[in-house]
């Protein structure tokens, strides 16, 4: 057999997880899921100053997903996600390109996307974890004294006190079986910005403020398990 | 971002917003040994009423526009700071400003060494150790018996040796000798080229391209048309709270201490002109020529962008008062670029690797973070060449280099984030039309642990064909050419700022909104 040939996947053309875990103030879960909806929204219908938002953030696709205290992940037979006791938890999993403060702070380019970020840190809870300081430099607290965008290395630092994803770990590079999950992928290297620029049409299915286009989506089918 | 206001001059240390473009520079590195006598000497520099009257340099115009006989400054590091006013108040100033301004600064250029590339032979464990050290004893590893640095620019070596003793002169005495001792120094002298001093090692043209700030009485037409300057500057304004911090900032909060004042990278870097001599010689190409991609200007400071091919003398004598060497853009032509007015979306002409565009990305928004024409991430360079002239035949390895501040107001925006993401990380653009997806800096070269074997070549096109260096394993590598040989963070505070540093005390914060 032929040594496979080896290709370098640059720095921003890697695909990383964020899996967060944020603790919310019991009972405020629905102005989670207002905040979130406003964040994705905004990220949607406003275009940035300059460039494509998407290219700058390289999201491929993105799960919000929110959790009473202390009930079970619904539809399954087990646990699945958990809030810490007390609060509940809003659970964002997203695939993104490249480095994960490029990532973040491309979403402070447009303001209502900020204002959102802004509910979502007014109604984290940081009291009685272990190991979190709730009025420490890089809190929930202590950044909405000044705003998200003076604050954006303590942004980072809170988003990756809750992030379960690794930023260093790249998808599809499973050499080091230390990782703590694996992270596969069929297409290493392809960003978002690769396939908004060599699609074809990619402007017109995909437009750059993608509200301009309402996409229409016929149900698939379960499998049979009665 | 935006702040046109004018700010105030004469509590501004003058080398942020000016160059003073004397020949005759020092480069002094001081340890603090008894804190009532650095306050007595920070009190005396900002007042100019001590003993020898040495005053700290502010950013007032000269009377008459005659230059002064020196000019001073001064800058802190963060256990200097913390030596001066204590560890309660540095805690105090920490949690009333971003971490971008004073967390980066705090950690201390040491600590970051690794995130901006300084490993290998660059790493602090060699800094400070190849000539200028001047205990008996080597430096901290950790570097915190550095703590303040001091520039000292005068007209002639004469008056360096005069103006540096009035200096020590300054410095109060103890029971166990003086209150603050210099550690280190480093001169700087002009390297001359065709009669013209703005040269630095490698041979090329400098100071054709520092940031045009916005608010400055040096931009007003008017001031610049006394100065004999043309005003056909198309350079994009850049706020003035990129260099000065500011309360009125949009992007980050500091403490009322830090009005005014700035922060700084003190770097003394390594030239090794054998090795890049050999490696410019070792390429199919005219030696000149690769020697111009790899800093994206030809030698006289011609940008690759408005003359692909060759040095272009009609753009008329370079300097920084000579507008047509800094009148372009890599993507659409700036107003009044002179020359080749074709885009270079695809590095063709200037690659992405070559230093100054990755340094200063211009118009170019496929650069990662760039969508301001780099305004957010431009730096003042107020840094000069030590060290002789390279002569071939020489033996060993001869001390020679740059050596200066590098400005910026907030490290995490600016000198941090250019080192790190635009010189070091790789991926610098996106797309990225090179075969070696840009690689590094070139001057800088890949660290000791890069893998990416992409960033041991570099990569440029010469008539639509892209060439690779080296192009076969008995060409030397691209590695490093630079060296860096000691490094700090630095606090330059405001003339208010300093007074209150030499009273050991600092104003209150600002009420919180």
């Amino acid at each position: 057999m032929s040594t496979p040939k080896v290709i370098t996947v640059p720095i921003t053309e890697q695909q990383h997880l964020l899996f967060l875990f944020i603790p919310v103030t019991k009972g405020m879960l629905g102005k989670a899921m207002i905040a979130a909806e406003q964040v994705k929204k905004a990220a949607n219908s406003i275009p940035p100053p300059v460039g494509d938002l998407r290219k700058t953030t390289g999201v491929h696709y993105f799960t919000i997903y929110g959790q009473e205290d202390g009930k079970p992940t619904p539809g399954i037979p087990v646990p699945g996600f958990q809030s810490f006791p007390g609060k509940d938890v809003l659970v964002v999993m997203s695939i993104y390109d490249g480095q994960f403060d490029t990532y973040i702070s491309a979403f402070f380019k447009i303001k209502e996307v900020v204002d959102g970020l802004t509910l979502l840190l007014g109604i984290m809870d940081e009291t009685g974890i272990p190991g979190v300081d709730p009025n420490g430099l890089t809190s929930a607290k202590h950044i909405l004294i000044k705003g998200i965008e003076k604050n954006a290395s303590a942004f980072y630092c809170l988003l990756m006190r809750y992030n379960f994803g690794d930023p260093i770990l790249s998808a599809g590079d499973n050499k080091d079986k230390k990782n703590k999950y694996v992270f596969g992928t069929n297409f290493p290297g392809l960003t978002v910005a690769k396939i908004i620029d060599n699609y074809p049409n990619a402007a017109t299915i995909w437009p750059t403020v993608p509200d301009e286009v309402t996409y229409n989506f016929p149900k698939s089918q379960k499998p049979d398990c009665k | 971002m935006s702040n046109t206001k004018q700010v105030k001059m004469n509590d501004v240390q003058g080398l942020i917003l000016r160059g003073y473009n004397f020949p005759n520079i020092r480069y002094i590195i001081l340890s603090i040994k008894d804190t009532a006598g650095a306050q007595k000497f920070c009190a005396d520099l900002a007042s100019g009423t001590g003993l020898g009257g040495l005053c700290v340099t502010n950013a007032e115009p000269w009377k008459d526009m005659v230059k002064p006989d020196y000019c001073l400054n001064i800058g802190f590091t963060y256990s200097g700071l913390e030596n001066l006013i204590g560890k309660e108040n540095c805690d105090v100033i920490t949690s009333s400003s971003s971490a971008e301004v004073f967390g980066f600064f705090k950690n201390g250029a040491v600590n970051d060494a690794t995130a901006i590339g300084d490993t290998g032979e660059s790493a602090p464990a060699n800094w400070w150790k190849n000539g200028g050290w001047i205990p008996k004893n080597d430096p901290y590893e950790d570097g915190s018996d550095l703590h303040i640095q001091i520039t000292l620019f005068t007209l002639t070596p004469e008056n360096r040796e005069k103006y540096y003793s009035t200096l020590l002169a300054m410095i109060s005495n103890t029971p166990s000798g003086p209150s603050v001792v210099p550690v280190y120094y480093q001169d700087s002298d002009p390297i001359t080229v065709d009669g013209n001093s703005d040269y630095v090692h490698f041979g090329y043209r400098d100071s054709l391209s520092q940031p045009r700030i916005d608010g400055i009485l040096w931009n007003e037409p008017k001031m610049k048309m006394l100065m004999g300057v043309s005003s056909i500057d198309d350079r994009p304004m850049v706020p003035v709270d990129r260099f000065v911090i500011s309360q009125e900032a949009s992007d980050y909060y500091a403490h009322t201490l830090l009005t005014n004042g700035t922060f700084a990278a003190f770097r003394l870097l390594y030239q090794d002109e054998a090795k890049f001599n050999e490696f410019i010689h070792s390429g199919e190409d005219a030696p000149e020529l690769i020697a111009a991609k790899i800093c994206g200007r030809w030698r006289d400071g011609t940008p690759l962008v408005v003359s692909p091919d060759k040095e272009d003398k009609s753009l008329g004598e370079p300097g920084p008062e000579n507008f047509n060497f800094t009148n372009f853009n890599y993507l659409a032509p700036s107003p009044n670029q002179h020359g080749n007015q074709d885009g270079d979306e695809s590095g063709l002409k200037c690659p992405y690797a070559a230093h100054i565009r990755r340094a200063n990305p211009r118009d170019d928004i496929n650069v990662t973070d760039n969508n301001n024409d780099a305004q957010t991430h431009r730096i003042v360079r107020r840094a000069s060449p030590y060290g002789p002239v390279y002569d071939p035949s020489e033996k060993g390895e001869v001390q020679r280099g740059l050596v200066g501040l590098f400005i910026g107001a907030v490290l995490g925006f600016q000198f941090r984030f250019v080192t790190k993401a635009w010189f070091e990380l790789g991926g610098f653009r996106n797309p990225d039309a090179s075969p070696n997806q840009s690689g590094v800096d070139p001057f800088f070269g890949p660290q000791v642990e890069d893998t990416n074997p992409g960033d041991s070549i570099f990569a440029y096109n010469v008539g639509n064909t892209y060439k690779e260096m080296p192009n076969n394993p008995n060409e030397p590598k691209l590695t490093r050419f630079i060296r860096t040989d000691g490094s700090l963070y630095l606090f330059l505070p405001g003339i208010a700022g300093l007074k209150y540093l030499s009273e050991g005390k600092i104003p209150p914060p600002l009420t919180i909104n």
